[in-house]
């Protein structure tokens, strides 16, 4: 008895045989030799449908929503006008006209004409016309509607980092590795950057676990048109024990905003900083 | 002209009317585990092993209890199990009196003996009689035969002067062939009287011929057999309702085996079976009917589910490691804790943890797919052909594909998800384990976490704790794998010191802290009372549980007191199977793969039990060893009937079940309007057909594949998720699925996480996972083959849809025929002789005035035309 691998048979009177589908659903068929558009009866007699108008064998009505139907996951929808673009899961939006880009995961949008930029995540968008580009974010946008998107408003970023010695590393947004925030062009935002520090380990004698340190570093960061420039300045509430040489700084790097943290040699140290930030994005070349 | 009924005893070829040859007449012969707590008499004086069975006789009749073990010996030593194999040492032996022996029958005792440093002997008693004895030397598996003497025949072991160890001891019914009751022919057949006028009628249908395994294929009506004297010697007077058991009677319940002949030609080869005795006006005559096989595989199989089939020896930890070893096509395999005692088990092949999306429970931090155990992600899948050969290991059936053999097939595999709750855990074989304790005097909190104390209390009612606690260490151990506890602790402490203090107790389990009670101030000389609940997920072998409790000051603070109950359960892989898709029915399952790939069950010429297994059109299309018969000469014109076939209907639908809670297979059907995996086979040209047919593969349901997030589109994953109301993914008791394996694909850009269920560190950044689908390829390419039904549009980009489904490749052939305009129903007489009976196969073709036909019905009568029912093929 046969076993070999088996392949789709000739129908009795016919010398065409399906070849291929296409991911639209288009059958082609074939000779033995070549492909084939098949005639109706061809196509009629393997199963299939035939679209005259077309001259097409088709095996499924190709639906083009369909990839977006599984991109796009418990979203809610409240308001008119409101897009989630695919790859848009667990959001919540209330409002009119909001737009979250694709590929991003919980957010929430509260507000008219604010937007959700493509991959990020875990965002809160509230206010007109804000424009939420960073993870974890916190976004209000006080525009009114002629404003363009992101004109005015506040964002609320957090970076981190754990050091354990006393060179100078960048602190990453939201503690990932390589992850900056990026500062749009023709942007000038006003930060105030609050950084804590806690030593949490270490092996050198001088302070103990439990040390600590805070920072208030305010400052313009600008970019003109590409080129980004910084003036800051720093003051420290508060501290306990022994934080010599600990320092945070902000300052520039390409279109990237930086928390730069600074601990001591065999002192592993937890960094946090939330940055608040006021931007104004012009429409102009600054 | 004659006919000949041949029938064979009952007793042949190892069966007797009240048992099979594989029956096991030996009790607890593989494991022993029942020796270690059997009778042990010592130090006998006298000759052995005859003065140990004379001390268990009396007045002749012997009071050892069948079916159990005694063991004796001429010192201090005895028979011991361990690692379920026994030691036989110098001078000691072993009893076990058997049971349903039958008197005179032959048996078949075997040893397989792993160590053997001279020989020991092997007897056999009837009562204190002794019948037969046996030296064995050598190891190695060895069978000596014995008479039986009664029917509780005593098997004694005994070692005079070797050590021999023996893994397992069996007896059965020997294969060879008792002294027959009839001799008439060898091996005890007789031909039976026949009445002189009986014809007996022969039905021979396709349907019947390729649906073996799903019905008693009956090959005659109902006829009579006279009581003469021959045939009342072979039903052993079943009519005479005084017949006493002379051991040899027939049994109406047991198959009987018989051959069908016409003047000399063989016309059938099957079973006998009895349906009445009546009695007319004095004249005694036995209704008796023909089978190919008294009883079909789906009646065997009808009560049966997958928790019947003993899978212990697939049981292995359930961890990362085991997990990505079942990744492997060589090198390091799973490591199973039992051996493989069905032999069908490969290291390889036989389970698999594919990636499956189960219950969508993850979360994404950067680059990183983070989920919150191993559960989300790796279920168990069993290889679908090691899942066949199980079943029929038990039945008493074999079977033959060259189908199930094919590459693709072997690389089939069934889920085996437990349900959409957490890995489920048996009732609680381990019982309840429970401790109060009052110690003034007891320990002391350090700065860092210590042993709080369990004491044992003699002559309690319940033990203190579990075997497996250590009272020195104060630590359990766990010794049994997925082993889980249930903790109910009450633990008092005291603030023994002159100023405040702080104490914290918390649970470690697997180095993991389960349970944690935070930070309790205590005032000087306070006592205060930690009580909870704590659950321990599942244990591996050598992981550890115990509670702990420190104190901001060292010597302070002082355990007073403990109650402590622990429930034991145990999470092993069998309750995992057995959960969910233990429920499935074998026969189920077996139907569900039948629908899938159009296959056909066909008797095996030479053994009726032998089911050959192939697809319809290996077997009628594309057979290379059908023959073309020329009938042409044989046909009588005089009366031919010729129809279309009538019970074809308009549209015919090819899929799967629905799971009504698969979301994914939900969102497809709402998005295209079309069953993922289905195939609608549609006659709408002929119109005066009507009516809609479903052919679906239940149990199995179809499984869509898609990328796991829009963001990952090299991780395509099966999907298998459920969605509430308000819109949470969870897992779900989802039907059963059939995948292929796709083997081992590496994902570019991000990774993924997942704990073991307690916890504890596993799939760390992980860039590869297996990848199990519906297709042979993903991407598709030319000449992936589908296992759905039809071409439906895929989520991309899983690639484009293959016409190589299972409709196309398995069910088209069959339908074209079907619902082909030429194809009619012819039926004519035709002048059949018993040879062309004797040769003729219903995958052979009949060749007539110059068309071809198949045979779809033979009503055959000996001396007589037959009326056959052909097909004609167009």
């Amino acid at each position: 008895m046969a076993a070999a691998k088996q392949t789709i048979p000739y129908l009795s009177g016919f010398d065409v045989k399906p070849l291929e589908t296409s991911p639209i659903g288009v059958v082609t068929f074939t000779d033995g030799t070549n492909a084939v558009t098949p005639n109706q009866l061809q196509c009629e007699a393997y199963g299939y449908t035939y679209n005259k108008a077309t001259g097409t064998c088709s095996t499924f009505r190709f639906n083009t929503n369909l990839n977006r139907s599984f991109s796009n996951e418990s979203n809610k929808l409240q308001g008119t006008g409101n897009t989630t673009e695919t790859g848009t899961n667990n959001t919540y939006i209330i409002g009119e006209n909001n737009t979250v880009k694709g590929l991003s995961r919980n957010n929430i949008v509260v507000g008219n004409n604010n937007e959700i930029a493509n991959g990020v995540n875990n965002a809160n968008v509230y206010g007109t016309l804000g424009e939420a580009t960073a993870d974890n974010s916190i976004v209000l946008g006080g525009n009114a509607s002629g404003d363009s998107l992101g004109e005015r408003q506040t964002m609320t970023l957090m970076y981190g980092k754990t050091t354990t010695d006393n060179s100078t590393v960048d602190a990453f947004l939201n503690n990932t590795t390589d992850s900056y925030f990026v500062v749009p062009e023709n942007t000038a935002i006003y930060f105030q950057s609050e950084s804590l520090a806690v030593r949490v380990g270490g092996s050198s004698g001088s302070g103990a676990v439990g040390d600590f340190k805070s920072w208030v570093e305010r400052g313009v960061v600008i970019n003109k048109s590409g080129t980004l420039s910084i003036q800051r300045s720093r003051t420290s509430p508060a501290s306990s024990g022994t934080t010599t040489g600990w320092s945070p700084i902000n300052s520039v790097s390409g279109t990237n905003f930086l928390q730069t943290v600074k601990g001591a040699t065999n002192m592993n140290i937890e960094w946090t900083s939330t940055i608040r930030m006021t931007q104004i994005k012009t429409g102009v070349a600054l | 002209m004659s006919v000949q009924l041949i029938v064979f005893p009952q007793y042949f070829d190892g069966s007797t009317p009240l048992s099979s040859p594989s029956t096991q007449f030996f009790v607890d012969g593989i494991n022993f585990n029942q020796v270690n707590a059997s009778s042990s008499t010592l130090n006998i004086a006298g000759a052995l092993p005859q003065t140990y069975i004379n001390s268990y006789t009396l007045a002749g009749s012997t009071f050892f209890i069948s079916n159990t073990w005694y063991r004796f010996s001429g010192n201090s030593n005895f028979v011991e199990e361990g690692s379920n194999v026994i030691s036989v040492v110098l001078n000691t032996g072993i009893v076990q009196r058997l049971s349903n022996l039958t008197f005179g029958a032959t048996y078949d005792l075997t040893l397989n003996i792993q160590f053997n440093t001279t020989n020991f002997t092997v007897y056999q008693y009837h009562n204190d009689i002794l019948k037969s004895s046996h030296i064995i030397t050598g190891t190695g598996t060895q069978t000596i035969q014995f008479d039986a003497y009664s029917t509780a025949d005593i098997i004694v072991i005994h070692s005079v002067t070797s050590v021999a160890v023996i893994e397992d001891i069996s007896c059965v019914l020997s294969t060879s062939i008792p002294s027959g009751v009839f001799t008439d022919l060898s091996n005890g057949q007789v031909i039976c009287d026949l009445y002189e006028d009986e014809d007996i009628p022969l039905s021979l249908s396709v349907d019947d011929f390729k649906n073996v395994a799903e019905k008693v294929q009956s090959y005659s009506k109902a006829f009579n057999l006279p009581a003469t004297k021959r045939n009342n010697q072979i039903f052993d007077n079943i009519f005479e309702i005084t017949r006493t058991d002379t051991g040899l009677n027939f049994n109406p319940y047991k198959r009987t085996k018989c051959i069908l002949k016409q003047d000399g030609f063989l016309l059938f080869e099957g079973y006998l079976r009895m349906i009445d005795i009546s009695d007319k006006s004095g004249e005694t005559s036995y209704n008796v009917n023909l089978y190919s096989e008294v009883v079909a595989l789906a009646d065997v199989l009808s009560d049966k589910t997958f928790s019947d089939i003993e899978f212990l020896e697939l049981d292995h930890q359930y961890n990362d490691t085991e997990i990505k070893n079942s990744w492997n096509n060589s090198g390091t395999g799973i490591s199973y804790t039992y051996p493989n005692t069905s032999g069908f088990r490969d290291d390889y092949t036989t389970l698999k943890y594919p990636f499956v999306d189960w219950n969508h429970n993850l979360t994404l931090s950067g680059t990183n797919i983070n989920y919150t155990s191993i559960t989300d992600i790796f279920r168990p899948f069993i290889n679908i052909k090691y899942l066949i050969d199980r079943i029929f290991q038990v039945v008493p059936f074999t079977y033959e594909s060259e189908f199930f053999d094919t590459d693709d097939f072997k690389k089939l595999y069934m889920d085996f998800n437990w349900g959409a709750d957490d890995i489920p855990i048996s009732s609680n074989p381990f019982g309840i384990f429970s401790c109060a304790v009052n110690a003034p005097s007891g320990v002391f909190a350090g700065t860092s976490f210590t042993p709080l104390e369990i004491v044992n209390i003699p002559n309690s009612i319940f033990a203190a704790a579990p075997p497996d606690y250590d009272f020195t260490t104060h630590i359990l151990t766990n010794t049994v794998l997925n082993t889980a506890y249930d903790l109910s602790y009450t633990f008092e402490v005291k603030n023994t010191d002159t100023v405040n203090r702080t104490v914290e107790l918390q649970w470690l389990a697997a180095g993991v802290v389960s349970d944690s009670s935070g930070i309790v101030t205590l005032i000087p000389n306070q006592t205060y009372t930690f009580t909870g609940t704590v659950q321990i997920p599942p244990l591996a072998v050598g992981e550890t549980v115990q509670p702990q409790f420190k104190a901001n000051a060292a010597g302070v603070i002082q355990q007073k007191g403990t109650q402590l109950t622990w429930y034991l359960t145990v999470s092993n892989f069998i309750s995992m199977l057995n959960s969910l898709r233990g429920e499935t029915g074998q026969w189920d399952f077996l139907k569900g793969l039948m629908t899938m790939f159009n296959l056909v069950t066909l008797p095996d010429e030479d053994n009726p039990s032998n089911i050959k297994i192939e697809p319809y059109s290996d077997v009628f299309l594309n057979n290379p060893n059908s023959v073309e018969l020329d009938w042409t000469d044989k046909i009588d014109v005089s009366e031919m009937k010729l129809v279309p076939l009538t019970d074809l209907n308009k549209k015919t639908i090819f899929k799967f079940v629905e799971d009504e809670d698969d979301y994914a297979f939900n969102v497809y059907k709402k998005g295209t309007n079309h069953l993922y995996g289905s195939k609608k086979y549609n006659a709408s040209e002929f119109t005066i057909l009507a009516g809609e047919e479903e052919i679906i593969a239940e149990p199995f349901a179809a499984t869509v594949v898609k990328p796991l997030m829009s963001q990952f589109p090299d991780f395509i994953t099966p999907s298998l998720y459920s969605m509430t109301e308000d819109e949470t993914s969870e897992g779900f008791e989802n039907s059963p699925r059939i995948m292929y394996n796709n083997g081992v694909k590496t994902i570019a850009g991000y990774t993924y996480n997942a704990p073991l269920p307690n916890g504890s560190t596993a799939i760390v950044n992980e860039t590869e996972f297996l990848q199990f689908s519906h297709l042979t390829d993903i991407p598709t390419i030319s000449g992936s083959r589908d296992f759905h039904f039809g071409e439906c549009q895929l989520i991309q980009p899983v690639g484009s849809p293959t016409n190589n489904n299972l409709f196309n490749l398995y069910w088209l052939p069959y339908y074209s025929e079907l619902y082909n305009p030429d194809t009619r129903i012819m039926t004519i007489k035709v002048n059949l002789s018993p040879s062309d009976i004797n040769t003729f196969k219903f995958n052979d073709t009949v060749f007539i005035k110059n068309r071809t036909f198949r045979v779809n019905k033979i009503d055959y009568k000996p001396n007589d035309l037959a009326t056959v029912e052909f097909i004609l093929i167009p």
